[in-house]
């Protein structure tokens, strides 16, 4: 499935055609650009549903999707639970998003009331929220390094984590104020943000390949820079008076 | 409200036959001449009374097409004036994510050819407020031919009770909205279920064959199962090559109209759709408007020769010139769908292309879908970005290895850097629509 070249960073990416509804395959695509501005050789797998994953990617990316096509997902994703966990043990990499944030946790409830096992790869339940959340959403993330992340969101449930797991961030705006925000664990950053996130937020998807296939050394791409900073200023804090903003504010620069 | 009673031979009994026998019931459309009047009561015209008033208003301060604030008005003094206006004659409803102006454009225009007046939404105002002002518009036509917008068919199917559902495909468009394809489907399968209508629909579309149950079948060419990979029916993962074939018995039904390079087969006879509308994705709008036409018992031949000659679709005024003298073709370019359709039209020919979007309401907050549009196929090509999100468009571009000449908010200005004989603007609609209205 791999090529196998020494050298080669591969990137996963996992079912696309059943979650892949909100431009998530982008992921895939920025992971390969920041290697590339980097001199680094990549190459993008699609593992198509009714296929089991190997464990050998450096990264999976795992996208987002309509209920019916995560369940389908899922179901495919427990026959690969071993693979999945061997690669993690070997030092790879999950970006997840959305329904692919969900799966991995320890039990999802649909919105009909019946609750299914994740794969458990971390510990936290998704339940249906009151209301939708659909909108812009800039987190703050815990990890200072990675500064404002930006991207859209647009789901029904709502993931809690258990005790010993740590979010992302903090959301600074959008619909989930105060709120925590995604997920980051040994071998896993999840989050519900689209956008796609890692292209809007080109130091996330650094964080996520540092993580997989050790340090990099700085690069820059203008262009994605430019659409970062461009989100943020349109959607970012900056619009908001309370008072904890205004100190995300200053601390973002603004 | 009871059916006035030339309408009632109309009614279409199922459950006859195979579900999935191709088949083509007609609608004997009402015959000249006095109809009954419906219910109009004098709220009713109260309510007509002051939609018109501003509606007008509105168009001379230019606000906008006048239309939107006219149903508002009507809508909120009088709620069951659509319903009200739609008794007596047959109401026709076209929806789908693509395509939906065209089709009522061609059916609208064919149905004219027969000396039928016909009230329609052409102007693309297709919620429940645009459809009341065009019912509103006018009270003497024999036939209402209207655009729904796909998350209002199943309000407008319950209120209007239409004579004929068309329906064409359903794709990721402003997921910020709809949320999800399947939920979309779904409610069109509630309310088709509560309300058995004639349907025409396309048969390419696992989705739309799983909502519309039973219907006249028109193949569009091929299967466009992106946005179904589960099993609508089952929920198991659907494989989908030239058709489908579920564990769970839902399989892809035959077609009674089929087209292929531009000429349509029904009942062993060709209908040539060589249109005079630009793109060869029309041709597919065009099946389905004809298919309509013969259903509603118009002669096909004369049908395809009017709906052939239709050249402008809504009053939208598709080319313009460039300072430089050049030709730009504006086309519409919200999600996906559209784009594979585009790309399929400019990569046949020596243009360039402006990539232009934004995120307004009507064109989606959310601008992810771009990176689901396979842009890999311009690259070599000379393509510029525009819109409030031109930053994105360039991002996605970048990626897919297309260099960008330009960014401009202006789909025009962005035009000019393209050193091409002409420039496709392929642009989204709160893009599109001040370039079609100039």
């Amino acid at each position: 499935m791999t090529t196998g070249q020494p050298g080669v960073v591969t990137i996963g990416l996992v079912y696309p055609e059943l979650l892949g509804t909100y431009g998530d395959r982008g992921n895939a695509l920025a992971l390969a650009s920041r290697l590339r501005a980097r001199g680094m050789p990549a190459e993008i797998v699609e593992i198509r549903a009714g296929t089991p994953l190997p464990a050998s990617f450096d990264v999976y990316v795992i996208g987002g999707g309509e209920d019916e096509a995560q369940m389908a997902a899922l179901g495919q994703l427990r026959r690969s639970r071993r693979a999945v966990a061997a690669a993690l043990d070997g030092g790879a990499q999950i970006m997840a998003v959305c329904a692919g944030f969900q799966i991995l946790g320890s039990t999802i409830r649909t919105p009909d009331g019946a609750t299914v096992g994740g794969l458990g790869l971390f510990d936290g339940a998704t339940v249906p929220a009151k209301r939708r959340k659909v909108g812009e959403v800039t987190v703050e993330a815990t990890d200072r390094t990675l500064g404002l992340i930006n991207g859209f969101e647009n789901h029904r449930s709502v993931t809690h984590l258990g005790p010993e797991e740590a979010p992302l961030g903090k959301v600074v705006s959008g619909r989930r104020r105060h709120r925590t925000e995604g997920l980051v664990r040994r071998g896993i950053i999840a989050t519900y943000l689209h956008g796609p996130v890692l292209v809007r937020n080109p130091a996330l998807a650094d964080a996520v390949l540092a993580r997989a296939v050790g340090p990099l050394p700085p690069a820059t791409e203008e262009l994605s820079d430019a659409l970062h900073d461009e989100r943020v200023r349109a959607n970012g804090p900056r619009h908001r008076t309370a008072w904890g903003d205004r100190r995300a504010n200053r601390r973002a620069g603004h | 409200m009871p059916r006035p009673a030339h309408l009632d031979m109309t009614t279409v009994t199922f459950g006859a036959g195979a579900p999935h026998a191709p088949r083509r019931c007609t609608i004997p459309l009402p015959t000249f001449g006095p109809r009954p009047v419906g219910g109009i009561s004098p709220r009713s015209r109260l309510a007509m009374w002051a939609a018109h008033v501003a509606g007008g208003w509105s168009r001379r301060t230019g606000a906008g097409s006048g239309n939107q604030i006219t149903g508002r008005v009507a809508l909120w003094i009088d709620p069951d004036l659509p319903a009200r206006l739609a008794v007596g004659r047959p109401v026709v409803l076209v929806s789908a994510t693509n395509g939906k102006t065209t089709v009522v454009t061609l059916l609208a225009e064919a149905l004219r050819a027969t000396g039928r007046r016909v009230a329609s939404n052409e102007d693309g105002a297709n919620l429940l407020p645009g459809l009341t002002a065009a019912l509103a518009s006018d009270r003497d036509a024999d036939v209402s031919v209207l655009e729904v917008d796909e998350a209002q068919l199943p309000v407008a199917i319950a209120l209007l009770d239409p004579a004929l559902v068309v329906l064409g495909n359903l794709s990721r468009d402003q997921l910020d909205r709809h949320h999800e394809v399947r939920a979309l489907a779904r409610r069109w399968h509630e309310a088709l279920a509560a309300r058995p209508t004639q349907v025409v629909a396309t048969s390419s579309d696992p989705n739309v064959v799983w909502a519309a149950g039973a219907a006249t079948w028109v193949d569009l060419g091929g299967v466009q199962a992106g946005d179904s990979p589960t099993c609508p029916n089952c929920g198991l993962v659907l494989v989908t090559a030239d058709s489908w074939d579920c564990a769970c018995g839902f399989t892809r039904p035959p077609a009674w109209m089929s087209v292929a390079g531009g000429v349509a087969t029904a009942d062993g006879v060709d209908h040539d759709l060589h249109l005079d509308l630009t793109g060869s994705w029309q041709s597919a709008n065009a099946a389905l408007a004809l298919a309509a036409a013969m259903v509603l018992g118009l002669d096909g031949r004369d049908a395809a020769r009017t709906i052939r000659h239709v050249s402008t679709v809504g009053g939208r005024r598709t080319r313009h010139r460039l300072p430089d003298g050049r030709e730009a073709e504006v086309v519409l370019a919200k999600n996906p769908a559209s784009w594979s359709a585009i790309l399929d039209h400019v990569t046949t020919r020596d243009c360039g292309i402006v990539v232009g979007a934004n995120d307004r309401a009507a064109d989606g907050a959310d601008t992810s879908w771009l990176w689901d549009v396979p842009f890999e196929r311009l690259r070599g090509r000379e393509v510029a970005a525009a819109g409030d999100r031109r930053l994105d468009v360039a991002v996605r571009l970048a990626q897919a290895g297309v260099q960008v000449r330009s960014m401009d908010r202006d789909p025009l200005v962005a035009a000019r850097s393209l050193r091409t004989p002409a420039v496709v603007l392929g642009v989204s609609y709160s893009l599109f629509r001040p370039l079609v209205t100039t």
